[in-house]
């Protein structure tokens, strides 16, 4: 360990990764600020966050109590305490590992190529450590989850934005742009569904973008934690659902959104062994095993008789139209929109930057959005809308949205 | 482009930091407790569950937990700390990594500390260097509270000021020693809880410096497991 370089170092003072971190903190912080402000107000209907506002299934419930039903088990066959395993519970791992098989014909090793993680988040985060050297180049889609910022940072890595609007409404992380502005990229960093966008990759584009990233010698980090929040039967594909992607690639996702159980933190890494190896080591020092009692309840998500997964969908599904409708008769364009749990709208005409629009809408009507610019510099003039409110809640944000927009247009 | 040795594999492109983790074979122990779980404690927490804390706590942590944390770090200062001079976390390992992040420390910089911390093999991994206790002009000065040794073994001119309480806090101890008002606290709760599968832990600093430290959290994990949370609150005798 003595032979640690300063390049090594983990924080915020390389150069390289001070332009990330602000960018992350700034943006974070537009966030927290408005959501701040939202408190200070009475009767706000917020569209703003991406915590699931659906119930948490009492199957789930159930089964995480079933934790302390295995509470005898504490000590193992020898009378010895038992350690806690840092890549998670076994059942666990096994059942994950199913579901990629059942659903998306994916061999998934459970105790090699699967770690359960504090969430997508941490999941994220120790991919990034894992992959990035001080130095290192990149590359995400603009408009990005800026939460990945930080992350990228605190490695001294620096962030290369791919544009990823085009024609018209449509959004697409397109492989002759990833050639064109990140071909030095060592990592490029795929959100499918997209966060904000709400774009969704055909399975022809992720092929695609495998073999040029394949090409330019580039590694992919995957996050699919929107997988199972597909419109319009859209069909996408996991990356490591791509011939030969999987030593190429890595997967993030979690059981947040798709079962609305962000409380219990817990999200999973799929990836090669070595690298399955790295992040349960670097896990092992920054952060402890993911708490077995979540991890519990993710095991009774993916053991449930009824599958909640459609049932929110079509939830979604209607919310999704009545905000679409409602974008429409204000005539306020919004990206084409395909799956994940937000639209993406184009607020430039009424000439006050997405920033203010954001403020004044808060103020003068109590709707809570959040500006583009917290996901990208250059997204002055968007918001991005979320689906995580009660159907006749975004009715009547829509008609105090369309009361403001009369007086500000 | 055809050139195969080109094609980067992950097992390929691990960094420099995710080797050292590996080679380092960083291993924390993580015991789980032998503890009778009460049963009110399993109708309290299925209670709040069902009432919708399956959702995203408050980021920095509950709000009411936060609240007791801080009253309890106040027997070891004149003044109890408020509860946005605390942020709840999954571990005090993870405590630990998100206040040094937050600090932003310089690379060669490092802090000055006993020797055999427990959390030595965090600072290696992250690269801060540990200076022994006779050196000076290290600005950062990191203690265990179970230690011998205190605050006043620093020599120099000691700004920052770090106490890692492991699980003291509310585990059995002799006596209280009074800290200095500035002093981050950094600890476990896993004594209080008395089993591994809720483990949490804390960090205490003054306001804008925990927001720092606060935005790392939420980088690294977002928040603390609600569930955990309340768990520890049961524990602490808030039992609604």
């Amino acid at each position: 360990m003595s032979s640690i370089r300063k390049d090594d170092y983990v924080g915020m003072k390389k150069k390289a990764g001070r332009g990330a971190v602000e960018s992350g903190e700034k943006a974070t912080s537009l966030r927290y600020k408005m959501m701040d402000l939202a408190k200070t107000k009475k009767d706000v209907i917020s569209l703003g966050r991406g915590d699931p506002d659906l119930h948490t299934q009492k199957e789930i419930i159930d089964g995480a109590m079933k934790y302390f039903a295995s509470s005898g088990n504490f000590r193992g066959d020898s009378g010895e305490p038992r350690l806690g395993s840092i890549r998670g519970l076994s059942d666990l791992r096994t059942k994950i590992a199913d579901r990629f098989m059942d659903e998306k014909g994916i061999l998934v090793d459970p105790e090699k190529e699967l770690l359960v993680t504090n969430g997508a988040q941490e999941g994220l985060f120790l991919a990034l450590l894992a992959l990035v050297n001080p130095g290192d180049k990149v590359a995400c889609p603009d408009p990005r989850y800026t939460s990945y910022d930080q992350a990228i940072g605190a490695c001294g890595g620096t962030i290369v934005s791919i544009p990823t609007q085009q024609e018209g409404r449509f959004f697409e992380l397109k492989e002759e742009d990833l050639v064109k502005h990140a071909s030095d990229a060592k990592l490029l960093v795929f959100v499918n569904p997209s966060n904000p966008t709400g774009s969704c990759a055909t399975t022809e584009s992720v092929r695609n973008l495998s073999k040029v990233a394949k090409d330019l010698g580039m590694i992919v980090l995957s996050d699919e934690i929107y997988e199972d929040i597909v419109f319009q039967n859209h069909k996408s594909l996991s990356f490591w659902g791509v011939d030969g992607a999987r030593d190429r690639s890595v997967v993030l996702s979690g059981f947040s959104k798709s079962y609305a159980m962000t409380g219990f933190r817990v999200g999973f890494l799929l990836g090669p062994p070595a690298f399955i190896d790295a992040v349960s080591a670097i896990k092992q020092t920054t952060s402890g095993p993911c708490p077995e009692f979540s991890q519990y309840a993710a095991l009774a998500a993916l053991d449930m008789e009824y599958d909640s997964r459609p049932q929110f969908l079509r939830i979604y599904e209607e919310r999704r139209q009545v905000l679409m409708d409602g974008l429409d008769s204000m005539g306020i364009p919004y990206a084409a929109h395909y799956g994940g749990l937000f639209l993406w709208a184009d607020m430039t005409r009424f000439g006050i930057g997405a920033e203010e629009f954001c403020y004044r809408l808060l103020r003068d009507v109590g709707v809570l959005m959040f500006p583009g610019n917290s996901f990208g510099e250059s997204w002055r003039n968007w918001v991005r809308i979320s689906l995580l409110a009660p159907r006749k809640n975004i009715e009547e944000a829509m008609v105090r949205m369309a009361e403001f927009v009369e007086g500000n247009d | 482009m055809d050139d195969l040795n080109m094609v980067s594999t992950v097992a390929g492109a691990l960094s420099e930091r995710a080797k050292i983790a590996v080679a380092s074979q960083l291993k924390n122990k993580f015991v789980r407790g032998d503890v009778e779980i009460p049963e009110r404690l399993v109708e309290n927490l299925s209670y709040h569950l069902g009432k919708g804390e399956t959702h995203y706590p408050d980021r920095p942590g509950m709000l009411e937990l936060r609240k007791c944390i801080g009253k309890e770090l106040g027997s070891y200062l004149d003044d109890p700390r408020d509860q946005n001079e605390v942020l709840v976390t999954a571990s005090e390992g993870e405590a630990v990594f998100v206040t040094m992040l937050g600090l932003d420390l310089v690379p060669e910089g490092g802090v000055v500390a006993q020797k055999g911390l427990r959390h030595q093999a965090l600072f290696d991994w992250m690269g801060i260097r540990v200076y022994g206790l006779e050196d000076t002009g290290i600005p950062v000065a990191y203690w265990e509270l179970d230690s011998e040794i205190g605050e006043e073994c620093f020599k120099g001119n000691v700004g920052t000021k770090i106490c890692a309480f492991g699980n003291a806090l509310y585990g059995e101890r002799s006596e209280i020693l009074k800290l200095a008002s500035d002093t981050i606290m950094v600890g476990s709760l896993s004594s209080l809880l008395g089993i591994h599968g809720f483990d949490l832990g804390f960090v205490s600093a003054e306001a804008s410096l925990l927001k720092r430290i606060t935005s790392w959290k939420q980088a690294s994990s977002i928040c603390a497991p609600s569930p955990s949370q309340r768990v520890a609150l049961w524990a602490l005798g808030e039992r609604p």
